[in-house]
């Protein structure tokens, strides 16, 4: 694939946790991948985000993002739930939501994966394994990944 | 106890019925056997008293025979009268043969009959006489003796005796009689009663066999029914424990649930602490200096310390919440996952180790793994300074008798030997206490948790585990497990 006609894709993360999404965002810089990283606290942020509701109505500030990345234990709406609203959704489903979080058990990647999820990743310990799962991210989905261009909207 | 005597009692009342209504019986035999007896001597009378009358009376015939047959000759001269005269002469003489031979039971009747018999004969001798003198055509002489009455007189003598013999024997006969129908009416009596007797006699024996019948069946019916109340209460002291087992697993799903949870909990907040502790060092390198950087260091250090305790802690709890069921296991398979385990560990310091033909055990095969792992790992860790460790692991079957079971109980002995840094004996116990340490971070790794979780492993399988050493010279560990896990466990429980 060539590597110049890298389109920044908007990444949009869910996750609760301030001190997580801090990190995420040094180690996405510290990648240096280009893409945009937006935020949402929880499931019912994040839906309204993608369908442009309430403080998310003005596209500009919600732009429809290329990738999700999917905490599972929020608050209000968990990442489950939140998962199986998205891939029910016409417009919706066919964003990739990759699951990013704390839990190794078993019974959460199962269903993650049997209600749509197209990764199921354990949060790095380190930093630098942060950074190298952003890096990594990054290359996969941006440069591997071919994205429809409709999504760009 | 009450029952007893009462049936004690009844049983005495029920002898004492029966024993009198046999002695009726008996008596009533015994009297019945006199009646007999009484009858055929009655009979027996009556037969004697008939023959001698008859024969008396054919005597008296013959006697009258002959008197007839006398006169008549004397009178008429014709032989004819002759011919019954000389029958009844020659009958006479047996007859009165026959008449001496018999006998009377009546008084005095024998001197009589004597006296008829002499009668008898001095008629005949009269008859005799006369009939002689007739036959020598002396009847001239004949009739006076005729005349005399002589003859007449003496006829009249036993006619008159005869009849006193005769009346005599028919009153005794009458008598006799008249006893033989009293007999009789008596031997109806006693029948009767016999029979009555005989009837109460069955009768009773009916009633006490329905009484005994009746018993029976009462007794049956409460043993059924102490049947039914112990198999009802063994089905509640199953279902009380149904119950408390359930419970037992209800709580040992509960503290997984809240250890595991609990555990994760505390991980997240020292994962932040070691994840902002790993920017700030890359980060602020320059400014932080050398000293910074240290305490950083440290400071990571005592989060990922706290980390291990955490899993520790886990791994501790989960000997109990998360054992298994105990299946057939192969120590030494279990002891070559080990050796392939810690092959790095193994090959950096030479160690070797040297294990016995191992048995074939009921036990939860993870968890030995866990076991002999800690044991092992332990031996590599503490070896000594200038010497190749060499760990030997032995095994021995031993019998011995259990105060607490009564019997012979059987032991899988296991031992596990090095020749490491060993300790002071008067630890011995102390290193099986979680986190308790011997020597500080600094000398050697780990938390101090190891030797407690074989322990409690040990200890759920129904076992022992014991610790012999001297400082400076190694260390033993002796395990011992019960081949019948059954007997001190509940399946897989603890």
């Amino acid at each position: 694939m060539p590597l110049t006609t890298v389109k920044p894709i908007t990444i949009l993360m869910a996750d609760d946790d301030e001190d997580d999404r801090l990190l995420t965002q040094d180690a996405l810089a510290e990648s240096r991948v280009l893409n945009e990283l937006h935020f949402v606290e929880d499931g019912v942020e994040l839906l309204e985000y993608l369908e442009r509701k309430g403080k998310f109505e003005d596209k500009s500030i919600s732009p429809r993002p290329g990738l999700i990345l999917l905490d599972l234990n929020m608050p209000r709406m968990d990442g489950r739930e939140a998962l199986q609203a998205i891939k029910a959704h016409p417009n919706l489903k066919g964003i990739p939501v990759v699951i990013l979080t704390t839990s190794k058990q078993e019974e959460d990647m199962v269903k993650g994966y049997n209600l749509g999820a197209a990764s199921y990743i354990t949060k790095p310990v380190t930093f630098d394994g942060l950074v190298e799962l952003m890096k990594t991210l990054g290359k996969y989905w941006v440069e591997f990944v071919e994205l429809p261009s409709t999504f760009n909207d | 106890m009450i029952k007893r005597k009462q049936q004690g009692k009844a049983n005495v009342v029920w002898a004492l019925f029966i024993s009198i209504v046999l002695c009726i019986i008996v008596g009533n035999a015994f009297l019945a056997i006199n009646t007999i007896q009484g009858l055929s001597r009655t009979q027996q009378s009556l037969d004697n008293t008939n023959m001698l009358s008859t024969a008396i009376e054919q005597l008296h015939l013959s006697v009258v025979q002959a008197e007839s047959g006398q006169r008549g000759y004397l009178l008429t001269q014709a032989d004819d009268y002759l011919v019954p005269y000389y029958d009844a002469i020659a009958q006479i003489e047996s007859q009165t043969n026959h008449v001496s031979d018999l006998h009377s039971e009546i008084d005095g009747q024998a001197q009589r009959i004597a006296q008829l018999l002499l009668l008898v004969e001095a008629k005949i001798v009269e008859l005799k006489k006369t009939v002689k003198l007739a036959l020598n055509d002396k009847e001239q002489r004949a009739l006076l003796i005729l005349n005399s009455h002589e003859g007449r007189d003496l006829y009249r003598e036993i006619r008159e005796r005869v009849n006193d013999i005769q009346e005599r024997e028919l009153l005794f006969k009458v008598s006799h009689f008249s006893k033989l129908a009293q007999i009789k009416k008596e031997a109806k009596i006693t029948f009767g009663i016999t029979a009555v007797t005989s009837a109460l006699l069955i009768l009773g024996m009916f009633l006490l066999a329905r009484l005994n019948l009746k018993n029976a069946a009462v007794y049956r019916a409460e043993l059924e029914m102490q049947n039914e109340t112990l198999a009802s209460k063994v089905t509640e002291r199953t279902q009380e424990l149904t119950l408390y087992s359930d419970e037992l697993s209800r709580s040992n799903r509960e503290l997984e649930e809240f250890a595991f949870v609990a555990s994760h909990d505390l991980q997240e907040p020292l994962r932040k602490i070691q994840a902002f502790s790993d920017r700030l060092e890359s980060m602020f390198k320059d400014e932080l200096g050398e000293k910074g950087t240290d305490y950083i260091a440290r400071m990571k250090n005592a989060a990922q310390r706290m980390s291990n305790l955490i899993n520790d802690l886990l791994e501790f709890s989960r000997v109990t919440t998360r054992g298994k069921d105990f299946t057939d296991t192969d120590l030494n398979s279990i002891l070559n996952d080990i050796k392939s385990d810690l092959e790095i560990a193994i090959n950096e310091c030479n160690a070797q180790i040297v294990t016995a033909n191992m048995p074939v055990i009921q036990a939860d095969p993870s968890q030995m793994h866990q076991l002999f792992l800690n044991l092992i790992s332990n031996a590599v860790k503490f070896r000594g300074p200038n010497v190749d460790p060499v760990i030997n692991i032995d095994f021995e079957r031993v019998s011995e008798f259990s105060e607490d079971h009564n019997s012979e109980i059987s032991w899988h002995v296991i031992t596990v030997r090095d020749n490491g840094i060993g300790f002071s004996d008067e630890y011995a116990d102390k290193i099986f206490v979680p986190f308790q340490r011997l020597h500080g971070r600094s000398q050697y790794k780990g938390t101090g948790i190891g030797l407690s979780v074989c322990r409690r492993i040990v200890e759920r399988h129904g076992g022992s585990i014991a610790a012999i050493s001297t400082l400076g010279e190694g260390a033993t560990f002796i395990i011992k497990l019960p081949v019948d896990a059954e007997l001190f466990t509940l399946k897989g429980e603890a």
